[in-house]
């Protein structure tokens, strides 16, 4: 259950991007796991809990006015004026550049290493949907890091 | 057998159109060209059904056939193959083509590299510290839920203050509103003020009080707190013919009971120490017909101690339903109680209990 909690406000934190909202959603999360422990099974435990972290999560970005459209039909322009100097924090800049959901389901993969189909359960969207969504967002990190080493 | 003739001027279009399309048999067409020589009107007309082509459909191409041929790694698909590579999720034939087609395509292996740096890692020093808070039954360990009950009782008992400063009576302006001064029947005599100016940071400030009348001499006893008590002995106060006491007319207006000479007078015959306490509480002082001037009214401090009451009861009120509606918010303990003083029973804080936090707000007076 540690391990799950740095894992799920990891997710969270960078999704959210505010602290006390992370931990909020975090601590809401193993509140509403207690609720229902009797009926999560312990292999589906941390399944359970990003899905339940992520739809609180975009519970919250609804009730904030700050939800986007879990859509990728922003055009992100990319900003120049900024020096990077390394790859994590270019890599960084552009995780917050992508649209929610795109950020949501890559961050699924490789922070927690879910198969589409689990990503697909945790978001309540389609494996092909997954896929898609993984596809664009690989796609605009790779240009956005190869625009930035230009510059760099 | 003659295929009868069917073109008229109200189906010639469709023979038009059959003749441009290459229907028409052979009679037909004869027959459509006596129809056009009777009717030369129409050549211009039957010219038009000129062959219809989409020429420019043909010059549009599809560039990226090659793409939709599934013949393996082409510059056109090669995202697909490097995002399925990074992915893990390329089956290890194509991994060896893809390789193969990097070895062939230099200029890719650069953007097979990007790729593989889009890859993410988690950063292991984000972690959430207060797991303790997560097992099942502790609940939240958020302090906020304190501070910002404390933060509303506080600023309601604050506000009460704040509020009441101006309201407060200073202790040197109730002495000065009491004023004792000598009446119309010692009218040569100079005023006479009672100093009994104590510091105004004392505790409970009780009414000045006449405690004792004696040879012409009354004793007012201020009281504040229990250590600061302060006796002062006015002689030649009072004429026993006519004498009366007066205190300052603008607080005299406002005083409910008044404590006339008619008590000074009772209480010189019967030579007695309280009328101070009978004056206050008993009612048959008030007698009907009183000289404006012959009154004293000691009970305009009572009466402000009242009003302040009040509005600290109204403000304590509310900081209690704070209290419950964080209670209820938050299911936390919250609780504001009233701290009494053991000897006087009067309000001496007021205690904001958090269960495991405890803020006291001592009543000022």
């Amino acid at each position: 259950m540690d391990m799950y909690a740095d894992n799920l406000y990891r997710f969270i934190l960078k999704n959210v991007k505010d602290i006390d909202k992370a931990k909020d959603i975090v601590q809401d999360t193993y509140e509403k796991l207690w609720l229902k422990v009797s009926d999560v099974q312990s292999k589906n435990a941390k399944s359970y809990m990003f899905t339940t972290a992520y739809r609180t999560m975009i519970d919250r970005f609804r009730a904030d006015s700050r939800q986007e459209r879990l859509d990728d039909t922003h055009v992100y322009l990319h900003s120049y004026t900024k020096s990077y100097t390394d790859l994590k924090e270019i890599l960084n800049e552009a995780l917050n550049k992508l649209p929610d959901i795109q950020r949501s389901v890559i961050m699924l993969r490789d922070y927690e290493g879910y198969s589409y189909e689990e990503i697909g359960e945790i978001t309540a969207l389609n494996e092909s949907q997954v896929k898609v969504y993984i596809f664009r967002a690989r796609k605009f990190l790779k240009n956005y890091i190869g625009s930035m080493e230009v510059v760099i | 057998m003659k295929e009868k003739i069917n073109i008229n001027i109200n189906n010639y279009e469709a023979y038009f159109l059959d003749y441009h399309e290459g229907n028409l048999s052979l009679d037909l067409v004869k027959e459509l060209m006596d129809f056009l020589s009777q009717h030369p009107e129409l050549k211009e007309e039957f010219e038009s059904f000129d062959p219809l082509t989409l020429q420019d459909a043909e010059k549009t191409v599809y560039a990226e056939k090659e793409a939709l041929k599934k013949q393996g790694i082409n510059p056109y698909t090669f995202d697909n193959y490097a995002i399925e590579y990074i992915e893990r999720t390329l089956p290890p034939v194509l991994q060896n083509d893809l390789k193969a087609f990097i070895i062939q395509n230099p200029l890719y292996k650069k953007e097979l590299k990007l790729y593989q740096q889009t890859k993410l890692s988690p950063d292991t020093s984000i972690i959430f510290e207060d797991k303790h808070s997560l097992k099942k039954g502790i609940g939240r360990s958020n302090t906020w839920y304190y501070w910002a009950a404390a933060a509303s009782v506080a600023l309601i008992i604050g506000v009460y203050f704040v509020l009441n400063k101006n309201a407060t009576p200073d202790a040197n302006t109730l002495v000065k509103h009491n004023l004792i001064k000598d009446t119309d029947a010692i009218a040569n005599r100079a005023v006479k003020t009672i100093d009994t100016t104590v510091s105004a940071q004392r505790k409970v400030f009780t009414p000045p009080v006449i405690s004792k009348i004696k040879n012409n001499a009354v004793t007012i006893k201020t009281h504040f707190g229990k250590e600061n008590r302060n006796e002062k002995t006015i002689p030649n106060i009072i004429n026993r013919d006519s004498s009366a006491m007066v205190i300052n007319k603008e607080v005299e207006d406002r005083l409910p009971m008044p404590v006339k000479k008619q008590d000074i007078d009772s209480s010189l015959s019967k030579n007695s120490s309280s009328i101070t306490k009978s004056s206050m509480h008993d009612t048959s002082f008030v007698k009907k017909d009183v000289a404006k001037n012959n009154v004293i009214r000691p009970e305009v401090v009572t009466a402000k101690i009242h009003q302040e009451s009040n509005t600290r009861k109204i403000l304590v009120f509310m900081a209690a339903l704070t209290c419950k509606g964080l209670h209820k918010l938050t299911g936390q303990h919250i609780e504001l109680e009233k701290k009494f003083d053991s000897d006087t029973t009067n309000i001496v804080a007021y205690q904001l209990d958090l269960g495991n936090k405890k803020f006291q707000f001592p009543v000022r007076e």
